[in-house]
């Protein structure tokens, strides 16, 4: 059974592209195209892994990692931004958020960051990997 | 031609003196001539019959007494007698003979020194008759023969002759003649003299008006004007002649009563005006006088209100035109006109007006043709200059009459300065609306770009790690790099056609276009504030004659101003309506496009004032007020009306009406 990764992001042209990814490299993916959606997603499906953006329209991804980090805090959560302040935003819910990534980022970055966040490698090694 | 027409057609030609002369002449040389004959009738006929009686008297006297001596048969007593009668004092200048004959006609006695001519016994008396008076011939005069008979009881026993000289009446008639011609004369003379006298009276001031009158025909109005007693003028005295606004209300009584209200002013004393006092020559002199000042003045001012108005059109900054209505051509322009359309003045005059502005100047013509009143203003019409180059007028139409013809007076600004001002102001108000919407358009060109990113390093890391790709999936990703990089340059042209200066002219816009162009800009930035598009594009929408980046602009500050308003009343985060309505729709030759927001509304005061200049409601720093301004001048300049509906608490509608363009006017531009 292969892994679920759960992506949301507004961006379909994006979404189509982890799909496609994700899918080479062997996960189930699942999409949802905003906050709320993801919601709902990740209630029935209970995925491996959330891969989501921040800024998005009806509810935004730090709202979401808020509901599902309370219902489900040992699934990790990876937050993509392309915006510096969103990243700030994001810098108080270290306790629920797996790893951030900041766009563009490279793919390579997403892969390492899913393999570990499934992995269970130390999101303070990441961290610091990321931000040495 | 017969006498009488000769005559009466020479009769003009003679002078009025002459004309004087001669019919007083003829008047008084008839009745004088007919006293005479009359005069003479009764003094010659009076003078004969006066002869006539001493005549008779005589030779009854003769008769009376000279019976007895013919009875006596005493011949001597008898001449004693008749000599005695003849030689009697002045009666011997008179009385040319006496004989006397008996019943048988025997002379018995006479006076002569000679024989008794034949002749003088032709007077013969009927029987019966007392007397009888002949006239006879008497050597060479003439002399008139009275016969009396004598009587003896009731028998004739013979008869007296008398003969009377008539030279002694003609001696008297030939006084009388002379005396009667010797008064003819001295009063033809003094008819003569008087009607002369009389003639040069009335015909010198007639001469004097005509020769007067012959100088102010060739215009001359500087000639002295004495006329009978007058002096000449001083026009200072009269405050109307330097000061044209001031009517001449003596002279110039037609224009009292034109407008009922105004006070009918007079000068107390008019120095120039002259009451007809005097015979009727004066009369004439005076209203003569009074005419040549009056045309002096109102000549003058005719001139002066000439040189004002001419040196108005000669020197004016703006060209104006005479256009005539009729042919449509231009019969005068200003050297303006001539300077600003670059044709020279020869050829200007002459030509069509249409040629100046074809698209335009057609309506003008026409409304002036078809009877129409008043002046017209056409704003922002366009015209080309010689050599074809466009520019933009506002025309000032009135209708005159020209050399007395229908004609239009055509002033003529050129606006293209203030349109270009207007074009710069809208271009930088564009180019700040282009920072206020840089954010959004960052969004917009992030997400091809993140995908484009995505996918090409998708196909590198495949490519690195030797995994398979299905080949459906290869080309997917392939083809939707392709299609983002066509949406980020769809994006840029977009930013690029909004910030690029507009043309002169206008296009053929469907109104959904800008409102899609500015979506495509901003949406996704309204949409992460949680602020959400509804739309409602009319399909099959009738173009306008507009700007499509104007009208941009015009839809992003509504757009800009919508989100302001909804963001003012509730937070992104916070939930709510946050919606913004789009909608587009033709209504009876109008396209429509109405934004409407869920924001807080407008107060009713301040709704008046929205499109006004440097009004904002925002707070100090937050904007100049110039966006709503500047969108009202680019929906009135597309003859657009923008309306507001706005309820406190509800939101506001902002729609906006534009005129479908006509299909005609679209295939000729």
């Amino acid at each position: 059974m292969n892994d679920k990764v759960l992506v949301i992001d507004d961006e379909r042209p994006t979404l189509k592209m982890f799909t496609l990814l994700l899918t080479a490299y062997g996960y189930e993916v699942l999409t949802a195209e905003n906050g709320r959606e993801g919601v709902e997603i990740f209630t029935r499906e209970s995925p491996e892994l959330v891969l989501t953006d921040i800024k998005m329209p009806v509810m935004d991804g730090i709202a979401f990692a808020l509901i599902a980090a309370r219902d489900h805090p040992e699934i990790p959560i990876l937050l993509m931004t392309g915006f510096a302040d969103q990243r700030e935003r994001a810098n108080g819910l270290d306790a629920l958020i797996h790893d951030v990534v900041t766009k563009p980022f490279s793919l390579a970055d997403i892969r390492r960051a899913v393999v570990d966040a499934l992995n269970g490698v130390s999101r303070d090694d990441t961290n610091l990997r990321r931000y040495a | 031609m017969t006498l009488d027409e000769r005559l009466s057609s020479r009769f003009p030609r003679i002078g009025l003196r002459e004309k004087l002369l001669f019919s007083m002449l003829a008047a008084i040389l008839f009745i004088s001539v007919a006293i005479a004959l009359v005069s003479r009738y009764i003094l010659v006929s009076s003078l004969t019959n006066e002869l006539e009686m001493r005549g008779f008297a005589i030779a009854h006297s003769v008769a009376e007494r000279g019976g007895s001596y013919i009875l006596d048969n005493d011949i001597p007593k008898l001449l004693v007698l008749i000599f005695d009668e003849a030689r009697l004092r002045q009666r011997k200048d008179l009385v040319a003979y006496i004989f006397i004959e008996d019943q048988t006609g025997h002379i018995l006695a006479h006076t002569l020194t000679h024989t008794l001519p034949e002749n003088l016994r032709g007077n013969t008396l009927p029987p019966g008759k007392p007397d009888s008076i002949k006239l006879m011939e008497l050597g060479n005069q003439e002399v008139y023969d009275l016969a009396a008979a004598i009587n003896e009881g009731l028998y004739r026993i013979g008869t007296v002759h008398v003969g009377l000289n008539k030279r002694h009446i003609d001696t008297l008639v030939g006084k009388l003649r002379v005396a009667f011609l010797g008064f003819i004369s001295a009063v033809v003379v003094i008819t003569i003299i008087l009607s002369s006298w009389l003639s040069k009276y009335i015909t010198k001031p007639v001469s004097d008006l005509t020769r007067l009158s012959d100088e102010i025909s060739r215009g001359n109005f500087d000639i002295p004007l004495k006329l009978g007693s007058g002096e000449d003028w001083d026009s200072s005295q009269c405050p109307a002649f330097s000061n044209t606004d001031l009517p001449c209300w003596h002279f110039d009584q037609s224009r009292s009563g034109q407008t009922p209200a105004e006070t009918h002013r007079k000068c107390a004393d008019c120095a120039f005006y002259r009451k007809h006092q005097g015979d009727e020559v004066v009369q004439l002199g005076d209203s003569f006088r009074n005419m040549v000042w009056s045309i002096k003045l109102y000549r003058r001012r005719l001139r002066e209100s000439e040189e004002k108005y001419r040196s108005l059109f000669d020197s004016g900054p703006d060209p104006i035109f005479v256009v005539d209505c009729a042919s449509g051509t231009i019969r005068d322009a200003n050297p303006r006109a001539t300077e600003l359309y670059g044709y020279p003045r020869e050829e200007l005059l002459g030509m069509p007006f249409l040629d100046l502005g074809p698209e335009h100047n057609a309506a003008c013509l026409d409304f002036f043709t078809e009877g129409g009143g008043g002046c017209v203003y056409y704003p922002k019409r366009l015209h080309y200059k010689n050599g074809g180059e466009p520019f933009f007028v506002n025309m000032h139409a009135c209708p005159i009459s020209y050399r007395g013809k229908q004609a239009i007076i055509i002033a003529v600004t050129d606006i293209t300065g203030l349109i270009e001002k207007d074009a710069q102001l809208i271009q930088a108000a564009k180019m700040k609306s282009l920072g206020e919407m840089s954010a959004g358009v960052a969004h917009e060109i992030n997400q091809p770009l993140n995908a484009i990113k995505v996918g090409s390093e998708f196909l590198s890391m495949m490519e690195e790690e030797n995994l398979e790709i299905p080949k459906d999936h290869f080309k997917e990703v392939v083809n939707e790099i392709s299609t983002q990089v066509d949406r980020a340059a769809e994006i840029i042209d977009t930013l690029r056609s909004f910030g690029r200066k507009s043309d002169l002219m206008e296009e053929s816009v469907n109104l959904n276009e800008p409102v899609r162009a500015v979506l495509s800009m901003v949406r996704r930035q309204f949409e992460l504030d949680n602020i959400h598009f509804d739309l409602n594009l009319a399909e099959n929408l009738a173009p306008v004659r507009a700007h499509s980046n104007r009208l941009q602009q015009v839809i992003f500050n509504l757009v800009a101003n919508a989100r302001d308003a909804i963001n003012d009343v509730s937070h992104a985060d916070g939930g709510g309506d946050r919606r913004i309505s789009i909608r587009t729709g033709s209504l009876d030759g109008l396209v429509f496009v109405e934004v409407r927001d869920t924001g807080g509304g407008i107060d009713e005061k301040d709704q008046q004032k929205i499109f006004e200049p440097f009004f904002t409601t925002k707070e100090a720093g937050q904007g100049m007020g110039l966006g709503l301004a500047i969108t009202y001048g680019i929906i009135k300049d597309y003859s657009g009306e923008i309306r507001i509906n706005s309820t406190r608490g509800r939101g506001t509608v902002f729609r906006m009406e534009f005129p479908a363009a006509h299909p005609r006017r679209e295939t000729t531009v």
